[in-house]
Parts: C-alpha cells; structure tokens; sequence
C-alpha cells in the first residue's frame, strides 16, 4: 500500500465524516465542530473533534458546557462522552456521520435516563491523572486488607509487592518501601474525579486526609464494587506546601488466582477437578499438556521413555535447560515452574506404555487419555483398550512429513466413519529424509506451527469431550502445510 | 449538501496570482519613479497609487494588467487630458524605450499609457487623475475625447471591498475571485469582463440577499444573486450601480450577444451550483463545481476532486465506508 494510498484512505474518511457533519448543522470553529444533538426533549451543544488515527479513531465529543451534562461512568476526566467501548470498533462504523450523531443521541436518552442497563466497567483510573512512578502495584486478596495499612515492598521489573503493614514511625521507614491504607469506596455512583471529590466519599472514621497529611501513607489503595465485580484504585498521594492532598493513579494490578484465571476461558472452571492422561510427551504432547493446564486442567499423568536432546528444542515446550532430563520431568518441571500457584498434580511416569493392563489401569484413573506418542502400536494398543473397556482415547498425530494432522476419537463416540485421511498436499518442496546421530528412524520435517496447531486442535477437542460437548464423534484431520505454486509478487 | 471546505480552499489557492503577486509592485514602482522624476507632473504634484484588482486582492492568475492612478491634485485647469497624456507618453517613453524587439514599451490608450514589462509578461496602465470639483473624488480621461473627463473613485472601491470582506467573515474577497474565475471558465476573453462581474458580486452582497457559512454556500448564494443582477442588465436594461461615485452607474463595451451569453450562462451556472449544494454525493458535487470553475491559468482544473474519488466523479474502491469490511474479523475480537 502506498503512503497515497493511506493519505486517500485517510481524507476521504474525514471529507465524508465532515461533509455529514455540514449537512446536521455543525460549523467549524477553533475548538472543532461545534452544533445540536437532539435526545428526546432536550437539546445538547456538542464539539466534535477528529482524532488523529481518525478513523482508526472514533471522534470525539464534549458538550459545549460541561458541567450542563450529568456526570457519569460514561464520561472521560475532562468531560468527553465515553461513546464507543474498545469492543464496538467493528467496521469503523463511526466514519458515518448520520450513524455516529444518532450514537451520540443515544448516548443522552441513555444519560437522561440514568443509565439503566450499565455494565460494569472498573476503570475508575481514567479519571485521574497518572503518577510519574511507573511501577506496577500488585497486590493479592485485598478485601482481606480493608481498612488496614499495607506495605509495599519493591521487587524485579519495577513491581512493588503488597503485603500487611504497620503504622511505622517515620524515622524506621524503609525509603525503598511505600506504605499505604486500604479503603472501601461505597459511593460510586458517579466516578470521583478528584482528591477532593473523593475524600467527601470516604468513611470519615478513618481519617484518611490526616493519614496523608502526617505523611504515615503515601498510598492509597481504593476498592469499590460495581455489579458483582471489584475495582481497585490506587492512587499515589502527596502533600504539598499549602497541605492540599494531590491524588495521582498508580498502575496496579492483581496476583490472586481468580485474577490469573480469568482469561482462562469460560470452560476453566469445570476442567479443575478433571484428571487426563497424556501418552508421549515429545513435541505435540508437550503443548497438549501446557495447553491443558492453561485452559484450567489441573490433574495430569505424563507417559514417556525418551529423553530431551537438543534438537527436539525447536519443536518442544521446554527450554534448553531441560537438556538431558526425561521429556515427562522435563515438562513437569516446566508446568510446576510456570504454574506455581495452581496446585498441579502431575505425575511423570517414565516408561512406554506396552501391556494392555497399563493402558487399562490408565484408561480406568482419568477422564480423558490423550494419546500423543505418534506411534502405531500404542495407538492401536489404547484403541483396543478403550473398545474393550467401553470408553474412548483421543488420538493426536502429524503425518504427511507435517504436512496434515489427525485427531481420531478413538473408536469414535457413535456409529460413524473414521475420519477420512486427506489428500497429501502438493507441498512443491522435495522432501528428503533427514537424519539425526544416534536416531534410528528418519526425523520428520514437521515444522514447530504444525506441532502446535495439532497441539491446539487435540485440546480443543479434548475439551470438547470433557464438557460433553464434542466438536466432531470421529474426531478432524487438516492440512497446515503451505500448499499450491506460490503466487507472485 | 456538499460544501468540500478543503477543496474550496485548495481552489482559491490555485487562482492565486503566484509570482505575479511579488512582480506587480516592482513594475509599479519602475512607473512610479519614472512619473516623479519629471519635474512637469512633480509641479502637478504627481503622486502616483496602486489601484484595481491587485489592490483589492481580488485578482486572480494570471495578473497581466496593473492599474496605477495618478493623481495631480496641482494641476491647473487649462490642462487638456491630451496633453497630459503625452506628457506622460513622452515621460514613459523616454525612460522604458523600445522591447528586445525594437517596439516601444509605451503605448497610447484611450484614457492611459500602457507599459510593457517583457520579463514579467505584465504591463502596467497608468492612468492620469485630477481632483473633482468636490474635493473628494477624481476625473478621469474620457475614452476618444481631447478634454472631457469622467468622474472615479477608485480608491473608494478598495475601501468598501475591505468594509464588505470584514462585514462576511472574510467571504467576500475568495468569493469575489470565485466569480471572476467562473466568468473566465464561462465567458473566456469575451465581455463583460472581470470588473462587471467584480461589482455585480458587489451588489449582490450589497443587497444582503448573498450569505453562507463556508465558501460553497457562499459561492452558491452569490451565484445566484449575480445572475439575478445579470438578467436584469441585460433583459430589462437595469443599470449596475457604481458604489463608488454616487448616481453614476457601470458602463460596459459588450455585443448584444455576448450579454445574452453571459446572462445565460450565468444562470446555467447559478442552477448548477445550487444542484451540487445540495448533491449529498461529493464525487458529483464536486464535478459540478468543477466544471463552473474551470481552468487555472496553469491550465490545470481549478477544483479538484476530493480525496476518495475519480475523475469522473464516481467513488475509487478503495475509499473506506462505514459498515465496509475493512478488517475480516467479527466484533469483540483479541489478540
């Protein structure tokens, strides 16, 4: 794309949002585009102004008097409307002007209205100003810590740790400690835009200001709840010469393991109790596991003979630490080590699995076996084992030098075909067989986003059986190699 | 309703003079100093001033004439416009003699002395002035007579195109030269020429019926108000007033024809304005204004498409419209 290219892209969009703004009856001034919005009876002045990644950027828009509009969550630190949440970008719909007027009508009916379906957001930082320290403030359970001094300690990366506190004299202070009071904000109606308008919130009791005054904080950690969520506000706070308290937003964030596990997607919480077993922990097994305990699995039984080399690095989960240690120790220290809160239970078990009363008694102890050895014998041996048993494995596997995956229920959980194998693709590249020392068989050329795309897609399924929700009885095969003649350019 | 502030402003930037605007003051003070170094027209108390277009601001590329009035508020009352006139010939002749090409550079006209500048491509009209019977406005030569004279008040124009620019926010002078480049698109080298059309639009905002917030509106307004003006010079013979010199009024050397063409034209071009105005397609509200405003003297389209279109007015593929898939993701997505 060239810069004209951009630069055309860019003026159209603000001649056409402009253009749209004439014809409602803005005019121009210093300030931006001045004019009316209606919202049910009323009239609202508005200044529109294009930002400059417009219209990457939505507009934005400050009533002309702003202290005329009710002042809310919905409105930024210096009186902008909070129009457009991060997750409504979708197809820059704002670039239309009609479209982004009647958004701003909605947002004053919905004012008008006292914002009757609001939805919690918990960013009461964006109404004030930052703090020039830019470490980041972690802090545990802090409920535990309401209305109680606390300490926070510095640790690596610019972190400061929480921790329970004392009222220290000055003269013990540490100067690398912070020490500073957790408090409950109950009002949050509408969101405090400054010391002032935040101390006449807080418990009088508590004497907050003269905690401040007397220099026994210098923090200030807020909670306040919207909906069935906790916010947390922390502010650096300061005394100056005419003893007014300035409040300044510090970064912070939670360690507690609710927190860590948000993100862990909305089927964790059910996989906490659930036991899997993964057989060959090599490339793809590594990631099924990793995948696994990220997604909220927290039982697992690692199965493997072989040994990490060096040249399984580039496809494998862990680092070059590992070098020498057994593949299931190797990724039972990684997970234990990265996890270290979630009270893992796994088991390395340092062998091949090779009887059928192994693949009974492993079938027998878990919820799910994931067989990812890549090796026909075991993968037939655990098919027989599930059959005879009554329960199914999920099979996972490259083939096709890497070039395709299969994922196999195993025997599938109804009366359904295999699945197909695919076509091998035309992959343009001759594959010569390669070769390691010591390795008795040719290595496969599977390239590391295969791995973890067969890796992903075990998971997703194995997930799928977990919650009774399967995504396919027989299982998925496809192909992930770059295919066809390359086009050019 | 389409009013393209950029592109409107873009267009009046490429009817600006240019270099013209920095060569019309040299070649006026090269005239200037020739009429003061006779001791004749210093008697007359010489004082030479820059007058017209440029003066007003309201010239637009390219600036081939400048104006300079003369004024010889000591001149006695037995000087006949002819021999003033020569003496400002022999005067001009003497000091700018003969071109690369062996003409003179100093030509006689009806109520002038025209001086080439070959450098510039420019020449310069001074013209010879002497005080009203009421103290405040000038006489002028009159064309094809020995000694008759014709009241003016040129300077006065300059003044009321300043009080008429402040009183619209700075619209009158752009649209002033809008008018003037419409009229060259429209009428090209035939009359009436760019003063008529310069105190019809003067008129026009006289009569306060000309207003707008933006060049486009204003330009549609004005358009509208002039051809109005314009029907009524020609069709029913009603006079345009000079606002500079009470009671007189504009006259013009124009053929029956080329009066109903500029009529017509003008109120084709009124039409078309109004239309694009209100086209809620900027790619055809923008041809349409193109079209009115024609050729700049660089021979370029004096308004340009806006930023997204064609030349022909329809909407390049590329152009980013609300609702276009610009990214192929569904909503909430993360990375």
């Amino acid at each position: 794309m060239s810069n004209d290219y951009w630069d055309e892209f860019v003026a159209y969009s603000q001649l056409h949002f402009e253009e749209g703004l004439i014809r409602a009856g803005f005019t121009t001034t210093p300030v931006g585009w001045s004019g009316s919005v209606g919202h049910g009876q009323g009239v609202t002045r508005v200044v529109i102004t294009l930002p400059a990644r417009f219209p990457f950027r939505p507009p934005r828009v400050v009533p002309e008097d702003r202290e005329a509009v009710a002042w809310s969550w919905h409105r930024e630190r210096d009186g902008a409307l909070c129009l457009v949440a991060e997750d409504d970008h979708d197809d820059l719909w704002w670039t239309d002007s009609a479209a982004f007027l009647k958004h701003i009508s909605a947002w004053f009916e919905e004012a008008d209205a006292g914002w009757p379906s609001d939805r919690p957001d918990l960013d009461l930082e964006r109404y004030f100003e930052p703090s020039r320290d830019h470490r980041i403030y972690l802090y545990d359970e802090i409920e535990g810590f309401k209305n109680a001094f606390v300490r926070f300690k510095p640790a690596k990366n610019d972190t400061m740790i929480m921790m329970r506190g004392t009222r220290v004299p000055k003269a013990h202070k540490s100067h690398k400690d912070r020490y500073g009071y957790v408090v409950e904000l109950a009002d949050v109606a509408t969101p405090p835009r400054n010391w002032d308008d935040l101390e006449t919130r807080l418990p009088e009791e508590l004497s907050i200001g003269r905690k401040i005054r007397d220099r026994s904080i210098s923090i200030l950690m807020v909670t306040y709840h919207r909906g069935d969520s906790l916010g947390v506000l922390a502010l650096d706070v300061s005394v100056d010469a005419e003893r007014s308290i300035t409040a300044r937003v510090l970064t912070s964030a939670s360690t507690s393991a609710d927190t860590r596990n948000l993100r862990a997607g909305l089927l964790a919480p059910s996989l906490g109790d659930r036991k899997i077993a993964i057989v060959g922990a090599g490339a793809i097994g590594s990631f099924v596991a990793d995948a696994l305990v990220r997604s909220g699995v927290r039982n697992l039984t690692l199965i493997d003979p072989d040994t990490i080399l060096p040249g399984n690095l580039v496809r494998h989960l862990v680092g070059p630490s590992c070098v020498g240690l057994t593949k299931v120790e190797a990724v039972r220290r990684h997970l234990l080590e990265r996890n270290e809160d979630w009270n893992l239970t796994l088991d390395a078990v340092v062998q091949r699995l090779d009887t059928g009363a192994d693949a009974y008694d492993l079938i027998d102890s878990h919820d799910l076996v994931i067989n990812a050895s890549a090796d026909f014998s075991t993968t037939a041996l655990l098919r027989v084992a599930a059959e005879s048993r009554g329960e199914h494995v999920l099979s996972v596997a490259l083939v096709d030098h890497g070039a395709t995956f299969r994922i196999d229920v195993l025997p599938p959980l109804s009366d359904v075909d295999a699945t197909p194998v695919l076509d091998t693709p035309d992959l343009q590249e001759d594959v010569a067989e390669l070769f390691e020392a010591g390795c008795g068989s040719p290595i496969s050329p599977a390239p590391p986003h295969a791995v973890m795309e067969a890796a992903s897609a075990a998971v997703r399924h194995a997930i799928g059986i977990l919650s009774g929700r399967p995504l396919d009885d027989a299982g998925e095969t496809r192909n992930v190699a770059p295919q066809g003649k390359a086009h050019e350019s | 309703m389409a009013r393209l502030i950029q592109q409107f402003k873009d267009a009046l930037s490429s009817i600006e003079p240019g270099d013209d605007k920095a060569n019309a003051p040299e070649a006026h003070q090269l005239v200037r100093a020739a009429l003061l170094s006779d001791s004749k027209l210093t008697e007359y108390g010489a004082d030479p001033v820059l007058i017209g277009s440029y003066k007003r601001n309201v010239s637009i590329k390219r600036i081939k004439d400048v104006d300079v009035f003369v004024r010889l508020p000591e001149i006695p009352d037995g000087v006949t416009s002819q021999q003033i006139l020569d003496r400002f010939f022999r005067v001009l002749h003497d000091e700018f003699g003969l071109d690369d090409d062996g003409h003179r550079r100093t030509k006689r006209q009806d109520r002038s002395l025209q001086v080439s500048f070959p450098e510039y491509d420019m020449y310069v009209d001074a013209v010879p002035a002497r005080p009203h019977a009421d103290g405040e406005t000038w006489q002028i030569p009159q064309r094809g007579e020995d000694d008759k004279w014709v009241q003016t008040n040129p300077e006065k124009l300059t003044a009321l195109s300043s009080e008429m620019n402040a009183a619209h926010d700075g619209y009158y002078v752009p649209i002033v030269k809008l008018i003037r480049q419409t009229r060259r698109s429209l009428l090209g080298t035939s009359k009436p020429g760019g003063f008529f059309f310069e105190l019809a639009t003067y008129q026009a905002f006289a009569s306060g019926a000309v207003s707008g917030t933006d060049h486009a509106s204003y330009y549609a307004s004005a358009l509208d108000e002039i051809s109005r003006i314009v029907t009524d010079f020609v069709t029913y013979g009603i006079e345009l007033p000079d606002p500079t010199v009470a009671g007189n009024s504009i006259r013009i050397r124009a053929t029956d024809e080329e009066l109903a063409a500029a009529r017509d034209q003008f109120a084709a071009a009124a039409n078309t304005a109004k239309v694009a105005l209100d086209e809620e397609d900027e790619g055809q509200a923008a041809l349409a204004f193109q079209g009115l405003l024609g050729k700049s003297g660089d021979d370029e389209d004096v308004f340009r498409m806006p930023p997204g279109f064609n030349e022909d007015g329809t909407r390049k593929a590329s152009a980013v419209s609300a609702g276009a898939r610009v990214v192929p993701a569904g909503s909430r997505t993360f990375g």
